[in-house]
């Protein structure tokens, strides 16, 4: 009883935690400044109190006219701090009657404004050249292709009528070109545009490959059937590429050639890892059915489900799907070697008395798929729906959702 | 309805459902569906019928409101006006081990505690029992996992805790008794337990309100 109400008030208070969390929304007045302007954007007008002259906070970009004292204050009584060599480049943040307040080399001070212009417009990029359509052009004639512009030199090639060349220079009556390797020079006259080059029509995007997995050593045939013939045997394991499907078979390619395999030894799941909470986590009672199967083994955590215990039987953990994004459950990743990958799914099941031709409902343990805060999709043994339901009725919710972390 | 040499209540039909219930009768709804809670009434511990209707035998209730069964004989609950069972449930045979098979790799497991006590348990639940309960026949059934069994010792001290990570593991899925039985079925197999007394009372007390128990050992 007085566990309940332990597992009560932490429920309580996880309610009360999760209230509180959720994202903040960006302040009202937040906002990207402004592209830098060659024009004053003045936001602010300063008037200190005792000054006739206005403040005037700017952003502008000059340049120095001559090398320029800047000075600590907006007088020439004030200390030079540097002078700021001709034709430098300054932006300008205040204006003071004739003064203008800069930055130069981390020091900031005060220039004669006189001295300043307006930095040149920053150039843009030229453009990329491009082949313009014009200078494609195509041959109305048989056109010989002589050595130089005039019909006195030799013929290097005959370019055929119809024919599409690049026009790479033009001189006069005569353009250049080159055809079948030989650059040479044609009379413009027998040369009209060509129509506007058609651009390459899209690559159509690849199919995305589905695959399958052979669930066991297994026949791979000639047809969708037994009565074909066995071009080869598929190991067990093996990522096959899919196909088609037809009367319970599935069209393959696989290491031992394109055929047909049952669908009965086809697997589309593929080989996830397992995600372990309990007793199957490194060092506890049931890891042996793991030892030397993984590849990596990775502690992370799943969100949205909550971690059951029964009272004074500890060692009987259970998750299920909780709703709320702050329930967190600590898990351990485990990659399976590829080679150990069937055999320890069927192991895993049989350990949790999981079987997927069963109803689920009826079953202690569901395998379902989970994701893990590092987006990796794993399997996960969850307590099934009717027992789930009947232990969390007299479970404690174990909140730090870390089975190590029990009481 | 009552439980088998037990009258549970003179109830009319309308509180059936809380019966059964109170007498184990999970139901599988979603979070948001009725919790089921045993009434007030019933709390104390229901009155007992002087025989078992099924079999004119005594009955005979422990000081945990359990109906004291002999080794081999079944208990359930019977609806009174129609003498029928709902449903039935029985230790056929017990034994003490201690070593199991494990399920999964070539190795014995041994228990936490003293011994394995491994039940042979056969359960039934009718069909019909959706017709009196609310809910549909998908959301009855009865648990029949481990941690709905508990042990009772020859001093008389219950012990709810018998259930143990190498218990878990104990005998293949296709002799182990299923986790429920539904409205329909019956069903049969194995429960291991992990128990230190090695002679006492097991009980079915799913509810952990009052149910059934059977001798073991000695």
């Amino acid at each position: 009883m007085q566990k309940k109400r332990i597992a009560t008030a932490l429920a309580l208070a996880v309610v009360v935690t999760g209230s509180s969390s959720g994202f903040a929304s960006p302040p009202a007045t937040h906002g990207l400044a402004p592209a830098a302007e060659t024009t004053a954007s003045a936001s602010m007008v300063l008037e200190p109190a005792g000054s006739a002259i206005a403040l005037k906070k700017v952003n502008l970009k000059k340049a120095t006219t001559h090398n320029l004292n800047l000075r600590a204050g907006k007088s020439t009584k004030n200390k030079v701090l540097l002078t700021i060599p001709k034709n430098s480049a300054v932006a300008i943040t205040e204006t003071s009657g004739t003064w203008s307040k800069t930055t130069y080399k981390n020091k900031t001070g005060w220039v004669a404004s006189r001295y300043l212009k307006n930095a040149p417009a920053a150039k843009k990029p030229a453009p990329k050249t491009q082949v313009e359509s014009s200078t494609r052009k195509t041959t109305t004639y048989n056109l010989n292709l002589r050595a130089a512009k005039s019909t006195t030199n030799k013929v290097l090639v005959v370019i055929p009528k119809n024919t599409t060349v690049t026009v790479t220079q033009t001189s006069g009556t005569w353009s250049k070109t080159t055809y079948k390797n030989k650059a040479g020079w044609v009379a413009s006259r027998y040369l009209k545009n060509a129509p506007a080059a058609q651009k390459p029509a899209p690559k159509p995007a690849a199919p995305k490959t589905a695959h399958r997995w052979t669930t066991a050593k297994v026949n791979i045939r000639k047809g969708a059937g037994t009565s074909h013939p066995r071009l080869g045997t598929v190991p067990a394991n093996e990522r096959v590429s899919y196909l088609t499907t037809a009367n319970g078979w599935s069209k393959v390619k696989s290491s031992k050639g394109t055929g047909w395999i049952s669908n009965k030894y086809l697997d589309k799941t593929g080989q996830y890892s397992f995600a372990v909470y309990g007793t199957l986590r490194k060092g506890q009672s049931a890891y042996y059915i793991l030892r030397g199967k993984t590849s990596r083994e990775t502690k992370t955590s799943i969100s949205s489900h909550s971690m059951y215990l029964q009272p004074n039987k500890t060692w009987l953990s259970y998750v299920i799907p909780s709703g709320k994004a702050s329930d967190k459950v600590v898990v351990e990743r485990m990659d399976i070697k590829p080679g150990s990958y069937r055999a320890t799914v069927a192991n895993m099941d049989k350990w949790e008395r999981f079987n997927p031709n069963k109803p689920l409902a009826d079953q202690n343990y569901n395998r379902v798929l989970v994701t893990d805060k590092d987006g990796k999709k794993s399997w996960a043994y969850l307590g099934s729906k009717k027992i789930g339901e009947y232990l969390t009725k007299h479970g404690i919710r174990v909140t730090s959702g870390d089975y190590l972390k029990r009481f | 309805m009552k439980k088998q040499g037990k009258i549970i209540t003179g109830a009319v039909s309308g509180v059936a459902v809380l019966g059964l219930a109170a007498w184990g009768i999970g139901m599988a709804g979603a979070a948001s569906s009725t919790e089921w809670e045993l009434p007030g009434d019933l709390v104390a511990g229901p009155a007992a019928a002087e025989v078992d209707p099924s079999t004119g035998t005594e009955v005979k209730i422990d000081k945990f409101d359990n109906v004291q069964k002999k080794a081999g004989e079944k208990a359930g609950l019977v609806d009174e006006k129609t003498n029928k069972s709902y449903f039935t449930i029985e230790v056929t045979n017990s034994q003490l081990l201690s070593r199991c098979d494990a399920r999964v790799g070539n190795q014995s497991l041994s228990p936490m505690r003293t011994k394995f006590l491994v039940l042979d348990v056969e359960a039934t639940l009718a069909a019909s029992v959706s017709d009196k309960a609310a809910g549909g026949s998908k959301e009855l059934f009865m648990p029949l996992v481990a941690e709905a069994f508990s042990v009772t010792t020859s001093a008389g001290s219950p012990d709810r805790n018998v259930t143990s990570e190498t218990a878990w593991g104990c005998f293949d899925d296709s002799v182990l008794l299923p986790p429920v039985v539904n409205p329909g079925q019956t069903v049969k197999g194995k429960v291991v337990l992990d128990v230190d007394a090695l002679k006492g009372q097991v009980a079915y007390d799913p509810e952990d309100n009052g149910g059934w128990s059977w001798p073991y050992g000695g």
